[in-house]
């Protein structure tokens, strides 16, 4: 009986070392919002707090295929800004997060807690162990080929052959829960309960973050091994927000969707109804702006007048997967297509407000700094510099083509789930490509022309003006009065821009504003002298001098229609800094990266719109 | 002829049947009461029994009939005594799929090594914190008020001279520079990490020559210039133990995870004297594995 007894001390062993404190904590026992809430101070101005919302640990199936057996638990250490082993080599963050959700998909994660722990039902599985074993790329793309990708195209059972049914999903959600709730610190650190839905019909990134307000979460999450049709996602969200659940989802990568996410018909090929717009709406009020795999805001080619369009477009991806770019797989396109249904129809479905992500497969959140992105993002696909001046990421895109991903920022009144997930909600949020750069906007009337005190802005934006994600309602052209300020340890801002979106005579339409610019750069017709402030290539060193620390302003639209549907969003830029390239490059002798990719970049924030319904 | 023949493994197949065979025959049946060594018992106790029904529950998404649990226990049985049976064959000895599951199953063991041998005690915890002082010794703090003027403001010397003026007699801050830049004025006791990443450039250093209890400056931040009055500066102090005991024993566990696998690796290859006799192994590769 020696063998059984080791066997199952180990089994015990790996629990505590993962589940450790929360193991008892059963799903539907635990408190719906944190006591520890309540003690927590609020700031009724609300603070911006930064986060990553899309992020894979070791219990992705494929994240754990390409070598990732970090753990939510290991992710959200990280993201304390702890250092842990990431892809290979030790690993920090250089700014610690405010808050984190770590969304692993939803899809075949039954089958990683057979691959994960062992002792569990299909551990010993031949296959199981063959995914484990995989010590190269090559072996472990085949696996997943095989078992995976290639039944799931056919329409056949997805699963795997060690898969143990429904249970080990639950086990694998409720793992990922007891380490959510483990590292949650109201008022410090905030986890959200969350996961990926990852549904992609002939290649077209369909995907979405789901997350959850607070402990109330089912008990299995909805994959698209259920249904790979959103309509059936968002029916599942509302029996659940029927049964007092809180929850909404985030599509993310409208770059890989081969137009099928802002979409003039339903995934099943029949026309927009009014249902299908309120349930889509209902249940979908921010969208991923920009990631690892790419910015989807704009691209040059679809939008020539944007002369800062060309910017992390990941252009390399049409190389695969027949994923051609299209005007509408962009998100600005959507969100002015959305004014149009609003027209048609009555509801807008792209009523999107917006969140950066990385995607990250390393388990490694908002590992976004440029000057720090040593260890990649995929595991072995892009683990060093060397393998990162050259390969391509699982016939998706170059690698060179990657950036290190976005981060959310969220204006909420304490750092809490409840605050955190509200402010969400209501999409008072921004996205930036990775610096802490803060932005807020107001629509309102009555704004003075010039705030010296911030506190005196922000109250009057809150008094006489309504804020990001949400609808001005006046008659008369909306004054917008928008701020910004740098990231502490970044270069000064270049500029704030205001995106107007609009329909005219039944067509979409927008235009990029110059609102306020560093020094006296803005001219009256509202062009600006260019910045000149271009990095040191040796060194990779920002300019230190020119720029401003922080930029505000009122613009009122000067063709405003009462009614037009329309938008207003703010795009802040940064002086250009040097592309997480050049640091490899500088770095590590004999990597030399393609001479068309770029060495340095202008980063930005994205403010959430304000929109005017029309009459 | 002979040698290949004895590698097939159908014959392998037939001579341990034959083996078995005979030693079933020959081997008496052990009636219930007799007193059998303990390396020839097997005991299903309740344990193994609901762990053994748990795992068929799993599988068949039901509760087992009276049937079920007869074949599951005569599976289980049958396995454990042919298992046992081929371990006093030495059956296992130099088979490459239990070489290599062993030897996993080794290293998971290496990987809980410490946890098993040396759980967390408070004694060690405790232990492993002062010897690691550095790394949990918590960073020197400040708690401050600041006054913020941008880099970029007109006249900005005289303004931070004229309002330093101000302070210093007394004055409190004015309402145009309250939360400049979004940037809180008073500042609780916060780490030199959260102020580097919160001002940037070399804030936190001019900090450390900054007087206590007045008002000074002007300093640089990532923002601009700022007066500051430090009214608590704590140095770099090991915390009280209980207040971090947590975040200690998720390091202990962590580090330990990551040394085991070395050290116990290390360790057992002391046990051996590798002697790597191939020609054409590199010598700087060799000293790796074999002791001088």
């Amino acid at each position: 009986m020696k063998t059984m007894k080791t066997m199952k001390t180990m089994k015990t062993m790996k629990t505590r070392a993962s589940g450790l404190v929360v193991t008892a904590l059963a799903l539907c026992a635990a408190p719906i919002t944190s006591h520890a809430e309540d003690g927590v101070p609020e700031n009724p101005l609300k603070e911006a707090y930064f986060g990553e919302t899309h992020l894979h640990t070791g219990v992705s199936m494929d994240a754990f295929i390409g070598g990732n057996r970090l753990t939510p638990d290991d992710a959200y250490r990280f993201a304390k800004g702890e250092e842990i082993k990431v892809n290979g080599s030790m690993h920090k963050i250089k700014v610690p997060l405010d808050f984190c959700a770590v969304t692993d998909h939803s899809e075949f994660m039954g089958e990683a807690f057979s691959l994960m722990n062992e002792g569990a039902p299909g551990y010993d599985d031949p296959i199981a162990k063959s995914f484990r074993d995989a010590t190269d790329l090559e072996t472990a793309l085949m696996l997943y080929g095989k078992y995976v990708l290639t039944p799931l195209a056919s329409g056949k059972d997805p699963h795997p052959p060690f898969f143990q049914g429904a249970e080990a999903i639950k086990s694998t959600w409720k793992k990922n829960f007891e380490a959510t709730e483990k590292h949650y610190q109201p008022g410090k650190f905030t986890t959200i309960h969350a996961y990926e839905y990852t549904s992609a019909p002939g290649g077209g990134n369909l995907h979405r973050n789901v997350l959850f307000r607070d402990t109330n979460v089912p008990d299995m999450p909805f994959s698209s091994n259920e249904s790979p049709d959103p309509e059936k996602l968002w029916e599942w969200m509302k029996v659940q927000r029927a049964d007092g659940k809180k929850l909404f989802a985030m599509p993310h990568n409208s770059n890989e969707s081969k137009g099928l996410l802002f979409c003039e018909e339903t995934l099943s090929g029949k026309p927009i109804t009014k249902e299908y717009l309120e349930l889509r709406s209902s249940n979908e009020p921010l969208i991923e702006m920009m990631q690892i795999k790419g910015n989807s805001e704009v691209v040059p080619q679809f939008w020539p007048n944007d002369e800062f369009a060309d910017f992390e477009n990941a252009t390399s991806l049409q190389d695969f997967n027949d994923r051609k770019f299209m005007k509408k797989n962009f998100v600005r396109y959507g969100l002015t297509r959305g004014l149009k249904y609003r027209q048609d129809m009555g509801i807008n479905p792209f009523k999107y407000g917006f969140v950066g992500g990385t995607d990250s497969h390393n388990g490694a959140p908002s590992n976004v700094a440029e000057d720090n992105w040593n260890v990649g993002s995929h595991g072995l696909a892009d683990q060093t510099a060397a393998i990162r001046s050259k390969a391509t990421l699982d016939g998706e895109m170059k690698v060179s083509d990657l950036n290190p991903g976005a981060i959310t920022g969220v204006w909420a009144t304490s750092n809490t789930r409840g605050a955190i997930w509200d402010s969400m909600a209501a999409r008072e949020t921004f996205a930036t490509s990775g610096p802490r750069i803060k932005v807020r906007a107001f629509a309102g009337q009555g704004f003075a022309e010039k705030y010296d005190s911030y506190e005196a802005l922000v109250k009057d934006g809150y008094e006489k003006g309504v804020p990001m994600g949400s609808d001005y309602k006046g008659d008369k052209a909306p004054q917008v009065l928008v701020w910004a300020v740098k990231d502490p340890i970044g270069p000064n801002l270049d500029r704030i821009q205001i995106i107007k979106g609009w329909v005219e005579n039944g067509e979409l339409k927008d235009k990029v504003y110059n609102v306020v610019a560093s020094g006296d750069r803005l001219k009256e017709d509202g062009s600006v002298e260019p910045v000149n402030a271009p990095i040191d290539l040796k060194t990779g060193k920002f300019n230190s001098e020119k720029g401003d620390p922080e930029l505000k302003g009122v613009w009122t639209d000067p063709d405003f229609d009462p009614k037009e549907e329309a938008y207003y969003y703010v795009r802040v830029l940064q002086l250009p800094t040097a592309r997480w390239n050049l640091w490899d490059e500088l770095r590590n002798e004999g990597v030399k990266f393609p001479e068309e990719v770029k060495k340095q970049i202008v980063e930005r924030a994205w403010g959430s719109p304000i929109w005017h319904e029309g009459a | 002829m002979i040698p290949r023949l004895l590698k097939e493994p159908f014959v392998h197949f037939v001579a341990i049947g034959a083996v078995l065979f005979a030693l079933y025959q020959t081997k008496e049946r052990l009636a219930p009461e007799e007193e059998v060594e303990d390396k020839d018992r097997i005991v299903i106790d309740q344990q193994e029994y609901d762990h053994l029904k748990e795992l068929w529950k799993i599988q068949w998404k039901r509760d087992p009939s009276p049937g079920d649990i007869k074949a599951l226990l005569d599976r289980h049985l049958r396995q454990e005594v042919f298992y046992r049976e081929a371990l006093k064959m030495n059956l296992d000895h130099n088979d490459e799929i239990i070489k290599k599951r062993l030897s996993q199953k080794m290293e998971a063991v290496a990987n809980d090594l410490s946890a098993l041998t040396q759980p967390p005690t408070d004694e060690r915890l405790m232990a492993f914190f002062h010897d690691n002082d550095d790394f949990f010794k918590l960073p020197r703090s400040y708690q401050f008020q600041q006054v913020l003027f941008l880099a970029n403001e007109t006249d900005v010397d005289a303004r931070l001279q004229s309002t330093l003026g101000t302070l210093r007699q007394g004055g409190g801050i004015p309402a145009d520079r309250v939360s400049k830049a979004g940037l809180k004025c008073d500042w609780p006791l916060t780490s030199v990490h959260d102020l580097d990443n919160a001002f940037g450039g070399d804030f936190t250093r001019s900090l450390e020559e900054a007087p206590l209890n007045e008002w000074s400056g002007p300093i640089r931040s990532g923002f601009g210039w700022h007066l500051v009055r430090i009214t608590t500066r704590q140095d770099s102090v090991l915390p009280d133990f209980e207040t971090v005991r947590d975040y200690v024993a998720r390091e202990y566990d962590y580090r330990s995870e990551m040394e085991s696998q070395d050290r116990v690796f290390e360790e057992l290859l002391g046990k051996y004297r590798v002697n790597i006799t191939a020609a054409d192994v590199p010598a700087e590769i060799k000293s790796n594995f074999v002791a001088p």
